[in-house]
């Protein structure tokens, strides 16, 4: 996992919760680094420390720790010099969702050894979309619930967010029912 | 594909697709068509309107003509669109079929911020274009440069930060030294008060639980001067300024001598002691041997701390010999608690122990050790310990000494006749004498206990080999070695044989012992003397065992012309000036005080002193000023004695007061032995001198040629009391009764060269010849006491073998006199009462 991820669930401890719980999550996972390299690779193993020891440590369940990440990262990645990115990718969040995928192909293109998600559709109708959320990585689709939020926030449009058919169930990949009401759509 | 194949070229709407930022141009440059992105970064863009009109061409450097454009149709153009300044980059093509000249190219931009702010998004790109690609890629390129540079400003101000807190724990450091080096000085200053003054009245004649009072305080101070050179040496090598002054000095001597200064409390617990100096260590070496000896003691002190039972073994063996110089490895074993490999990491850094509870159970600084590695480094060497937990320790160093340019030989005696029998329950001990004697020649039998010794005797004795030689240790049990040694003494057919035996101060009697004994030898053993002991008593002759001084020869002594006796004590101190005054009274001689330098010039322009003590600090004008002013003036016509008396023990100290014209150096506090010592090395003995404290001080009126002072018995005889016995007769038969067993007790540790045996009956002399009124025969058993007890502690001095042998000398010719006059008086008396009776 590239050091980006790692920094901004750091972010989002100490900005959320402060920086004594943040000590105490790096004490737990045995973390005595002050701060991230972004564009450095991490071992997944550690991302994956750091939310449990933050499970811990914030007495919230793993899912809501990674819920509350995928918002923050929108709002992160937002500030943290992917602004830009994320303006170019779309001006509506329906134009936004739909080259999410772009997007990540396109940086996982430029980062040696990314194995970014993959996100494609099927329309609904005007209003829903079916998105197909791909990942070798299992068991972040609560963070993929949080980082729709968060989109939803940026982009100032309602969004309904089902999810019907997850892989932790045992499908073969993640389904999400996404409707957008009212906003930019 | 195949050259006659069907070529198909991209239709108008297609061209449109896959280049979204193309331009078609005519013969005159005019735009004939162009893509929807291209309006989207210069929107002024028609057809019909000229490409001057429209953009200037950034590269290639050529003209803006159709014909100019066709030649340069490989070059990488840049063209500026005149109205937003958006660069494109691209090449130029000419359609043959068409006649057209083509523009392919795209927005070039270097920071994804440009393409956000000419309103351009993801859907304005086609796929196969990776201009975005590439700013995706700038912008995290430029996102991992912000990182490292943020890294490199955190690691700078963190460098910074470690710099300024280095500096200040120097400054902290160098602070703390010199706040060590100034209270180590300050605390010396009293000490000095404390110690000399307690050992004045260790020469007092006090009752005995005063006297354990006396020793008590004395021990306790000896034992905090410890703690504070400790502390001083510890602030030296913080500040690097540790340093040795080597000089030439005998090996083997020095390991005895710190061997037996540990002999009492190894004693006092039982331990079997033994300092062993292996085959080829060089007798003179150079090197600083005050230094040598504090590692001797460290790990010697700290073997006999921490072991209860057992033995603790200091051992000393040549390494290797090389032009120059020697390496030695000096090893303490003992049978103690030892340390564990936790323990072995810690044990030579200052201030620890191997745990907190050590330092309660056995106190000590915890500095020892980290001030001998840094010594053995130093030296050349290195520190090192081998140990097994509740098995023993053995803690080494190894060290360079310089060769001394004198050559001293051991001496070999041929002992190759000699058949020995050893008995002496401890193992190392007896492997020591048997190798010491083996080396020598002799063939050896050893066995632990007094029967086995006896029986072993005896089947000599049958077997017609019998042994010239019996080495008792006076605890070999069952029976024990004295009583061994009357056997041998009651059976006449042993009576060839000779005795030798071998006792510790555990066992202070064994002097006394009843039994026809050729030699005593005090443990532990030094192997040079015991083996002179042997050869003497099988009449090899022996090399003069005094040794010289180890110092040049004193520059002049004062005149014996003038005698001159006053000493001029130079010092501020009011306790200190107290000190040296009463201890050279204790020593005969009458002193003067001076309490700073000018003082003390003047009383030397008025005064005739032979000799001057001389504190290095005081007031108006230091010690070194002084000197340095009492030897211009003498302007080399004289030379009077000055011995620098320091509380600083500062490195260099020794050199800068040598350097100021003094004459020798004793630090504080002074030991009234290095002080007799020191004054002898410079001055003659003293010709008027004041009786020792313990006697009358009170003028006395004897007459030159007598040894008595009869005031002393016209005093005791007002205690005469009616039909008693004579108490002046008493006194003196009693005196003449104890004087030959005290003469004994110190031949026999002047024949071994045992000055602890030799203290003893000295300090008893001393009291009961002032109490009889032989004053000159009381001061001079106080000054040998004094010269014994020397090597007890930190001795910067240790007086050669010489003086106390002088003394023992001095004391047995006065002795005789007095004998002879006591008996006189006894006739005298004896006349008297017949005649009035």
């Amino acid at each position: 996992m590239y050091g980006l991820v790692n920094a901004a669930v750091q972010d989002l401890v100490v900005s959320k919760f402060g920086t004594d719980k943040w000590e105490k999550i790096k004490t737990k996972v045995g973390w005595d680094g002050d701060s991230f390299s972004r564009m450095a690779q991490y071992p997944d193993d550690l991302t994956y420390k750091f939310v449990g020891a933050a499970s811990e440590v914030l007495s919230i369940t793993p899912d809501q720790v990674l819920e509350a990440f995928g918002e923050y990262w929108v709002l992160y990645t937002g500030q943290e010099g992917y602004g830009h990115m994320f303006d170019i990718a779309g001006s509506t969040l329906r134009e936004f969702l739909i080259n999410l995928d772009s997007l990540h192909t396109r940086v996982g293109q430029n980062f040696a050894n990314l194995k970014p998600p993959s996100f494609t559709y099927d329309e609904v109708n005007e209003q829903t979309l079916r998105m197909h959320y791909h990942s070798d990585r299992k068991g972040l689709c609560p963070m993929v619930s949080g980082l729709l939020r968060g989109l939803s926030k940026r982009f100032e449009t309602e969004l309904r967010i089902d999810h019907p058919v997850c892989s932790r169930l045992g499908a073969p990949h993640c389904e999400f029912m996404l409707t957008v009401s009212g906003g930019n759509a | 594909m195949h050259e006659n194949a069907t070529k198909v070229g991209f239709g108008a709407h297609l061209i449109g697709e896959i280049f979204p930022f193309h331009l078609g141009f005519d013969e005159q440059l005019r735009v004939v068509q162009h893509g929807v992105g291209v309006t989207k970064v210069c929107p002024d863009v028609r057809d019909g309107v000229r490409f001057g009109e429209l953009f200037t061409v950034y590269r290639p450097r050529t003209e803006a003509s159709f014909a100019d454009f066709r030649r340069a149709a490989a070059s990488t153009f840049f063209i500026d669109s005149i109205a937003t300044k958006v660069r494109m980059r691209g090449q130029m093509g000419f359609d043959t079929e068409s006649g057209l000249l083509f523009f392919i190219g795209t927005p070039w931009f270097v920071d994804i911020d440009e393409l956000r702010r000419s309103q351009l998004g993801l859907k304005d790109f086609t796929v196969h274009d990776p201009i975005v690609d590439f700013l995706y890629m700038v912008q995290a390129k430029t996102l991992a440069l912000a990182d490292a540079t943020k890294f490199s400003e955190t690691i700078a101000k963190q460098r910074d930060e470690l710099m300024r807190t280095n500096e200040e724990l120097a400054r902290a450091s160098a602070a703390k030294s010199q706040f060590l080096a100034n209270t180590s000085h300050e605390l010396r200053t009293p000490l000095n008060g404390i110690m000399g003054m307690g050992a004045l009245l260790q020469l007092e004649d006090l009752p005995r639980h005063h006297r354990n009072y006396a020793d008590k305080i004395m021990g306790s101070a000896k034992a905090l001067l410890v703690v504070v050179n400790d502390v001083l040496d510890f602030s030296k090598m913080e500040a690097g300024k540790l340093t040795l002054e080597p000089a030439e000095f005998r090996l083997h001597e020095l390991a005895h001598e710190v061997t037996e200064v540990f002999a009492a409390s190894a004693d006092q617990k039982g331990l079997d002691l033994v300092c062993i100096v292996g085959e080829g260590v060089p007798v003179r070496v150079v090197a600083d041997d005050g230094r040598f000896r504090q590692i001797l003691s460290n790990l010697l002190g700290n073997a006999i701390k921490f072991t209860s039972k057992g033995e603790v073994v200091l051992r000393i063996d040549l390494v290797l010999e090389r032009t120059d110089d020697y390496v030695l490895r000096t090893s303490v074993r003992d049978t103690g608690i030892g340390v564990d490999e936790q323990g072995k990491t810690t044990l030579f850094t200052p201030f620890s122990q191997v745990d907190g509870s050590m330092a309660r159970r056995f106190g000590g600084t915890g500095l020892g050790l980290a001030i001998s590695k840094q010594l053995a480094e130093l030296m050349g060497g290195e520190i090192g310990v081998e140990s097994e937990s509740g098995v023993g320790s053995t803690f080494w160093f190894t060290a360079t000494l310089k060769k001394s340019a004198v050559f001293a030989a051991p001496i070999v005696h041929d002992l190759s006749r000699l058949y020995a029998l050893i008995a002496d329950p401890c193992a190392t001990s007896c492997d020591q004498l048997r190798s010491l004697l083996e080396r020598h020649g002799a063939t050896v039998d050893v066995c632990e206990d007094g029967a086995e010794a006896l029986r072993r005797i005896d089947s000599a004795l049958a077997a017609g080999r019998p042994y010239d030689l019996a080495v008792l240790d006076v605890r070999a049990s069952s029976p024990p070695g004295a009583h061994v040694a009357k056997a041998i003494s009651a059976n006449p057919r042993c009576h060839p044989m000779r005795t030798i035996v071998l006792y510790t101060t555990a066992q202070p009697d064994a002097a006394k012992m009843r039994a026809r004994v050729d030699a005593f030898v005090s443990k532990p053993v030094n192997g040079r003397k015991f083996i002179q002991s042997v050869a003497r008593l099988f009449g090899h002759p022996v090399a003069d065992s005094i040794v010289p001084p180890p110092t040049v020869a004193p520059r002049s002594r004062s005149s014996g012309k003038l005698r001159l006796t006053r000493v001029l004590v130079v010092e501020d101190h009011p306790v200190n000036q107290e000190v040296a005054v009463s201890m050279l009274a204790t020593l005969g001689y009458a002193a003067d005080v001076a309490a700073n330098g000018h003082k003390a010039i003047e009383a030397i322009e008025q005064g005739s002193y032979f000799l001057v003590l001389m504190d290095l600090q005081m007031p108006e004008l230091d010690g070194y000023a002084a000197a340095a002013e009492i030897r211009r003036r003498e302007r080399g016509a004289k030379h009077i004695p000055i011995i620098a008396l320091s509380a600083h023990a500062m490195e260099g100290d020794r050199a800068k007061a040598l350097a100021a014209g003094m004459d020798d150096y004793l630090t504080k506090p002074v030991d009234i032995a290095h002080l007799a010592y020191a004054i002898g090395r410079w001055a003659p003995a003293p010709t008027e001198p004041r009786p020792p404290s313990s006697a009358p001080r009170r003028r006395t009126h004897r007459s030159h040629d007598r040894s008595i002072d009869t005031s002393v018995l016209d005093k005791l005889r007002k205690y005469q009391r009616k039909g008693a016995k004579n108490i002046v007769t008493d006194v003196i038969e009693k005196y003449l009764a104890d004087l030959p067993e005290r003469l004994l007790a110190m031949r026999h540790a002047a024949a071994t060269e045992d000055r602890a045996g030799m203290a003893a009956p000295a300090h008893a002399l001393k009291s009961s010849s002032a109490s009889i009124g032989a004053i000159e025969l009381g001061k001079i058993s106080a000054q040998l006491e004094a010269a014994c007890l020397v090597g007890d502690g930190d001795t910067e001095v240790t007086p050669p073998t010489d003086l106390v042998l002088t003394l023992f000398e001095c004391l047995e010719k006065e002795s005789t006199r007095v004998r002879a006059d006591l008996q006189t008086i006894l006739h005298d008396q004896q006349l008297h009462q017949e005649n009035t009776e």
